[in-house]
């Protein structure tokens, strides 16, 4: 069966389209990110013009989220005073990259600088995140099975001077939910470096806020994939008004028929976290971002099949 | 007054052989599009196009579909730094039709002379010769783009020239034509024209036209309207039917949810 979609001008397989809902959703409500930067090349690939598949995803990630976010609302995971501080920053940082994109063009190397960008931070993230939780899991393991060995007790750790730097920064604030106190400066300020780079790399950024929330804010797993989803939302309800109204491109039946599969996907994968250890999580999330960063690596020094694209699209 | 005879009579052989060779003319190549509008629904996926005739025998035929020629934008892929393939700037080719669809009885480069090619834009040579690309330093760089631009328009199925595939049947001195093709999904709702060629001695002998009307109906139509004509109510509805149908997925899941 195949539905052909007003704004993109082509027909697409129902099956495929809804399956990559399910795929996205249920990566969302896992890990909550969302998703755009899986997404997005998908559509691409499956024929639906550049700017209309970016446009058309980030509308089906409002659906998504706003069930990730409700799913996660009810078990207790969303930090509504973190999510709203985050998106603060967001916002800010995301017009600032929006005026930083501007300059690099004028300068002819925007491309160069958002391509490179991306594969460094997915890379980065992608690497960090898997020597890390797996780490945590060795040293979890080892703990279980140590727990009869008498360990000496270790000596109080010192505090560091970045450590002193943070806690003397004004309007600390204790963030209950997530059983945290930071400067609420310092939350905005990493909000708004998320929202720099987002824009820069055209994303919704949820693959770069949850490891900011994870090792820097130091949030537990569970409480950042809500409160991501949380901030997610309100980027993506922004982004698909704005192109809507002013470019024209979002595609309400490729959405619609995305989000049909995306909903169903984020519950699932909410269900399938609860299951699953927070470092288990953190495995599988790096190894996906590890992959699409290889993927994308692998596409820019392979000489692409066609030389011309479509004009729009990141 | 009295018309002098002489000029009489080269007036009425004039109009005789005018009359003979419009009446042959008329009746030298003759189409018919099945179906003459396409539309597309929500579940389109491409249609079947069916072109039947008649010619003189002893003629080839060329059936052409094609849209109006107009400028198209693209972004070019270029090696960066010698390491990194990405975009490296835009190109813009013109006059290019959005569809270049040809199919005859013998390639065309065996019937039909260089000159009657770019006369009537049959062929990718005609293509090649017709069409500007700017920006560009020189003319290998430009066969390099256009032939590139083919390549892209091939991979979408809305460009193309094919031999044999149209079923000929001679009766007598008329050969009956029918060419039956897939039409494209990917081919966007406009007008198009087809246009069937009788070629003989490396010329054109004669041609005919039909259109072929591609459009939007019903609610697709609808939403592609409100889309463009009233991006902000499109937009909002958009949001909110986003959030409700989070909202129902998320109630329809309760059994997971409750809170800790």
């Amino acid at each position: 069966m195949y539905f052909y979609l007003p704004i993109a001008l082509t027909s697409i397989s129902l099956p495929l389209i809804v399956g990559l809902g399910l795929l996205v959703g249920l990566l969302s409500g896992l890990f909550g990110v969302g998703g755009g930067f899986l997404m997005t090349p998908l559509l691409i690939m499956i024929g639906i013009p550049p700017t209309v598949a970016a446009a058309s995803d980030s509308l089906q990630i409002v659906g998504a989220s706003t069930s990730g976010t409700f799913a996660h609302w009810k078990l207790g995971n969303v930090d509504f005073k973190m999510g709203i501080c985050l998106l603060i920053g967001g916002f800010t940082g995301g017009l600032a990259g929006v005026q930083l994109i501007k300059v690099l063009r004028m300068m002819g190397n925007a491309d160069f600088v958002i391509k490179v960008t991306y594969v460094l931070m997915l890379g980065i993230v992608g690497a960090y995140m898997f020597a890390e939780s797996i780490n945590s899991l060795k040293k979890a393991k080892q703990q279980k099975e140590g727990a009869a060995v008498v360990e000496a007790p270790s000596k109080p750790k010192k505090e560091s001077g970045f450590v002193r730097f943070l806690k003397s920064l004004p309007l600390q604030t204790r963030f209950e939910k997530s059983g945290v106190t930071h400067s609420a400066l310092l939350v905005i300020t990493l909000g708004s470096i998320v929202g720099v780079l987002a824009a820069i790399m055209g994303v919704g950024g949820g693959f770069l806020m949850v490891p900011v929330m994870v090792y820097l804010l130091r949030m537990p797993m569970h409480v950042v994939v809500g409160t991501s989803l949380f901030q997610i939302l309100f980027t993506c309800v922004e982004v698909s008004f704005l192109q809507a109204y002013v470019n024209h491109t979002v595609d309400f039946v490729l959405a619609v028929l995305l989000l049909a599969g995306s909903t169903v996907g984020a519950q699932i994968g909410t269900q399938l976290g609860k299951k699953l250890h927070g470092d288990q999580l953190k495995v599988i999330l790096s190894i996906i971002v590890l992959v699409v960063t290889v993927k994308i690596l692998m596409d820019l020094m392979l000489e692409p099949s066609l030389l011309l694209s479509l004009k729009g699209g990141h | 007054m009295r018309i002098p005879s002489k000029t009489f009579m080269s007036g009425l052989v004039g109009a005789f052989l005018l009359l003979v060779f419009f009446a042959a003319s008329a009746y030298s190549v003759t189409s018919e599009v099945v179906p003459d509008r396409i539309e597309i629904g929500s579940f389109y996926h491409g249609s079947n196009v069916v072109v039947t005739g008649e010619v003189e025998a002893g003629k080839d035929i060329i059936i052409q579909f094609s849209s109006p020629g107009k400028e198209a934008h693209f972004r070019k892929k270029g090696k960066t730094g010698g390491l990194l393939w990405m975009n490296v700037g835009e190109l813009e080719f013109k006059p290019v039709s959005d569809l270049y669809l040809i199919y005859s009885t013998k390639d065309i480069n065996a019937i039909l002379s260089p000159d009657q090619q770019d006369k009537f834009m049959l062929g990718y040579d005609a293509f090649r010769r017709r069409v500007e690309v700017s920006p560009i330093s020189d003319e290998s760089e430009k066969t390099k783009w256009v032939n590139e631009f083919i390549k892209f328009k091939e991979k979408n199925r809305i460009y193309g020239i094919f031999t044999g595939e149209i079923e000929t049947k001679t009766d007598g001195d008329r050969e009956t034509f029918k060419l039956s093709i897939d039409w494209p999904y990917q081919a966007l709702p406009q007008n198009y024209t087809v246009s069937v060629y009788a070629v003989k001695n490396n010329k054109v002998q004669d041609y005919t036209q039909s259109s072929l009307n591609v459009e939007k109906v019903g609610a697709l139509k609808f939403l592609s309207n409100m889309a463009y004509n009233k991006a902000m109510i499109y937009g909002v509805v958009s949001i909110l039917i986003a959030f409700a149908a989070g909202f129902i997925v998320s109630v329809m899941f309760k059994g997971g949810g409750g809170s800790h």
